[in-house]
């Protein structure tokens, strides 16, 4: 009490076409802050991440200490174990506020939310507070131990997890996207209170994390609260130079696919196909964002349900509704994944790479690429209907060093010239690994 | 709240206007009873997916709806309670937000789900042959992939053993039995018949006009009407005769567990939410007795949650154990349960619970597809609520109120599919 937190507000961003504003703002431990006023909705959403995910396994604190080497799996597992506290519970302190709170991690980050109709403050400090507080025991770990195991077992049931999983050893080499987030149950059988608090400590530093909030809500209200609870102590201020801010150490990772397929059998009764291309044209900040729109759109065009490959492979019975495609980039890893459940999977994949063939050959028609991005601004629309999509999209490009409001502008200049480069220098053999899954 | 007008006898549209989407969401449902029928409308929203008499291919369906900016449609059944429904989806954007004519963009949209609807690509006397022919290929290849989602497939065979011999025991998609028979003249007349004769509900949310929705239904689907065909549907609830037990085992590592119990509560009694209150207690929340004793105390489980099915009334738990602790993890289960109807709970508990459903009721009325999906509820059970209401309701459950529950609570089957602990199950792969 009694500490006096001024907060100045570094402005508000506004996008005329979606007819929405967020405020931002920074507190003095260097916490991005940001808050979208939406009214009308009775839900309030608040999430609070960290530039951490499962492929940070290696780093370095400073220059004096040595890299860190940690097991697969503690940036989920860590996400688990911040929800109990020296008090107890996290669940039932959101559950005495009527709110439900949860988390997810991912390979880039991790995001701790909540969801309430009342006592959003409430809720808000108590979200603060847990993420920034680590409590473990060796018998708390333990007994997560046991949980977190049967999470990677039901997965390990899931046909379609181990044929991306295995699809991704195949695309990388040494990158950590080949590691599956929870780890194994050997990797995380190697966790201890120690790795846990070394991770919280590199990690969960105010400079490496970022706050939005959506709702019907007073954004000057969030920045004061959290400049209260986060902002820097008179001690902080001192330490000032030697504050941490991590430093992730990635490995090398060659041009080329690790190996060129992989099959496993399981109890199906169809075969899974996964086609996963390896993107190797790294991008950075607006470039990184505008790279993820290029993929996205090329995949549209080449395979979405206005192609004339989509129609070959459906009307031909080498796919079925289930089929899907999917494009990802970040700073160090990117990829394209083609695939679903299919009856002739050496077929299906021949005619993907013959499809492909013969859009380099024909070029992809200017119409085709006018309509497609018409319906890619169009469907940006429908992510501004549910408050938990905003605040995901919103945090994810954040992290990629962009802003979400510049997604529509950024779509606008994409050039054919630039689909047709991907197209070109990426959707090749030589960048292409083949994961089946076959009946046992 | 919907404002609901009929077109024609049996055909009612459900419009809710607001300003809060940036898109215009419309579901129409074909209501049927779940029966002898089930296969054969289960296959004609994916035929009708396929191509109409405009928009002749998939490709021109997609092509034309990524002119109207990426307009969505979706063809489907869905199972509620002793109902199958064919579940239309299609939403657009709100055109005000693209520099468009809002009003304009929307009517195009109806008129692209109008036309896909009711006027399907003919050949003869039947549908479209290729399309038929195909779509047979996929439900059979939908039927037989079941087993491919564990979670999904022990679900399934849970349902069909528990409710043998009712007609909720059949699977929303159908049978495979009589699948090669189907006709596609016979087909096409059956989708007729349920385009003439049962009961139609369209539901629209978003920046919406009344009256002109109105017309532009009326004239696509009045003259389409004739006969209308109320359904009998048999909603009584069974009494269990003596407790189901049924282990049956798969090439799977973990083990899945459930638990049954009638009760004859569905979504229109008035002691819904009590049986609702009574479900979050046991097995809603992450501060629940399941989670709480199954998960973190005993680290048995990932997931374990209990869930009311309003539209059969029934309630049901779930979890995903190891193989070899199947009577731990009963056992445990089967204690907090007898906790819960013995009165053991904690005002905490309840207050909590309550508080929980209300939030999650609340945060539903924010999503369009929700709003919908609880309209349609409503319209087959014949009732509506007022969101106070609800609330009313469950603030107003007392511990009292859930012993009661639990007396009317009667397990009727527990069902275990069983993996294979220690060996691993999988062969081949990458290390």
């Amino acid at each position: 009490m009694g500490i006096s937190t001024k907060i100045k507000p570094l402005g508000a961003v506004k996008s005329e076409v979606l007819q929405e504003e967020y405020h931002h703002a920074k507190t003095s431990s260097g916490l991005d802050m940001y808050v979208m006023p939406k009214s009308g909705y009775n839900e309030k959403y608040a999430m609070f991440a960290t530039r951490y995910g499962a492929i940070d396994t290696d780093f370095m604190l400073d220059d004096k200490s040595g890299a860190a080497s940690t097991p697969p799996g503690v940036a989920h597992f860590l996400e688990h174990k911040l929800f109990e506290n020296p008090k107890g519970n996290v669940f039932d302190e959101f559950a005495g506020l009527g709110a439900s709170v949860n988390a997810y991690t991912g390979y880039t980050l991790t995001s701790y939310l909540f969801s309430t109709t009342d006592n959003f403050l409430q809720c808000l400090a108590l979200l603060l507070d847990f993420v920034m507080t680590p409590y473990f025991t060796p018998e708390s770990v333990e007994k997560e131990r046991g949980i977190i195991a049967q999470e990677i077992t039901m997965f390990e049931d899931e046909p379609g997890h181990r044929v991306f999983t295995n699809l991704m050893n195949a695309v990388y080499h040494v990158n950590n996207v080949r590691e599956k987030i929870a780890g194994t149950t050997a990797s995380i059988g190697r966790i201890t209170p120690e790795v846990l608090y070394a991770c919280h400590q590199a990690f969960y530093h105010p400079k490496n994390m970022v706050l939005f909030v959506v709702g019907e809500v007073e954004p000057g209200e969030v920045f004061q609260l959290a400049e209260k609870q986060l902002g820097k102590t008179a001690a902080q201020k001192a330490e000032e130079n030697s504050s941490p801010v991590v430093r992730r150490i990635h490995k090398a990772e060659p041009f080329s696919v690790k190996a060129q397929s992989v099959e496993m059998a399981m109890a199906v009764a169809r075969p899974l196909c996964y086609l996963g291309f390896k993107d190797n044209c790294l991008q950075n900040g607006n470039e990184l964002l505008k790279r993820q729109l290029i993929g996205s759109l090329a995949l549209q065009i080449l395979f979405g349900k206005t192609s004339a490959l989509y129609s070959y492979l459906y009307e031909n019975g080498l796919i079925d509704l289930g089929f899907g495609v999917h494009y990802t980039a970040e700073r160090n890893f990117a990829h394209a994944v083609v695939g679903g459940s299919t009856d002739d999977p050496e077929k299906f994949a021949a005619s993907i790479l013959k499809g492909l063939q013969k859009a380099r050959e024909k070029g992809i028609e200017r119409e085709e690429f006018t309509k497609q991005k018409r319906k890619s601004i169009g469907g940006f629309l429908y992510a501004f209907n549910a408050l938990d999509f905003i605040a995901s999209n919103f945090i994810s490009i954040h992290f990629k060093g962009s802003s979400l409001f510049s997604y529509l502008d950024m779509m606008q200049e994409i050039t054919l010239d630039d689909v047709e480069g991907y197209l070109h220098s990426q959707l090749i053999e030589d960048n292409l690994a083949i994961s089946t899954v076959i009946p046992m | 709240m919907f404002q609901t007008a009929m077109l024609t006898e049996g055909c009612r549209l459900h419009v809710l206007p607001t300003r809060k989407f940036k898109t215009v969401t419309c579901k129409v449902f074909i209501q049927h009873q779940l029966g002898s029928e089930a296969t054969e409308t289960a296959l004609v929203p994916q035929i009708i997916a396929r191509g109409s008499r405009r928009l002749p291919t998939m490709q021109h369906i997609a092509s034309h709806l990524a002119d109207l900016y990426g307009a969505r449609f979706g063809a489907g059944v869905l199972k509620l309670g002793e109902y199958q429904l064919i579940d239309y989806y299609f939403e657009i954007a709100d055109g005000s937000y693209l520099g468009q004519n809002g009003e304009k963009l929307l009517r195009q949209g109806m008129d692209a789900l109008a036309e896909l609807i009711t006027q399907p690509r003919v050949e003869g006397s039947g549908f479209y042959k290729p399309f038929v022919e195909q779509e047979v290929s996929n439900l059979r290849n939908q039927i037989r992939s079941i087993i491919d989602n564990k979670r999904s497939y022990a679900l399934k065979r849970f349902i069909e053993i528990m409710f043998e011999g009712e007609p909720f025991a059949i699977y929303k998609y159908g049978r495979l039995e009589g699948l090669d028979t189907v006709s596609d003249s016979e087909l096409l007349t059956h989708y007729r018949s349920l385009l003439a004769q049962n009961p139609i509900e369209i539901f629209v949310v978003g920046n919406i006009d009344h009256g002109a929705l109105h017309r532009q239904w009326q004239n696509a689907i009045g003259e389409l009407r004739n006969g209308f065909r109320p359904l009998s549907i048999d909603a009584r609830s069974h009494t269990p005769k003596e407790l189901k037990t049924v282990v049956e085992q798969e090439q799977l590592r973990q083990g899945i567990l459930f638990l049954g119990y009638r009760v004859p509560i569905t979504y229109s009694s008035p002691d819904y939410y009590k049986l609702l209150v009574y479900s979050g207690v046991l097995g809603g929340f992450p501060h629940a007795k399941l989670f709480r004793n199954v998960r973190e105390k005993a680290s048995l489980a990932y997931y374990v949650f209990a869930r009311v099915d309003g539209n059969k009334g029934f309630l049901m738990i779930n979890a995903g154990i190891p193989p070899s602790r199947y009577n731990e993890a009963l056992e445990i289960i089967l204690q907090e349960v007898d906790a819960l109807d013995a009165g053991s709970v904690t005002s905490w508990e309840l207050e909590q619970t309550k508080r929980g459903l209300v939030n999650s009721f609340l945060t539903m009325e924010d999503s369009a597809i929700s709003i919908i999906d609880r309209g349609i509820v409503e319209a087959t059970q014949d009732v509506r609520r007022k969101a106070e209401d609800v609330i009313e309701a469950i603030k107003a459950v007392t511990v009292e109120d859930l012993v009661e529950i639990g007396e009317q609570l009667q397990l009727d089957t527990i069902y275990f599919l069983q993996g294979e602990e220690g060996e691993n199950a999988f062969q081949g792969g990458m290390d």
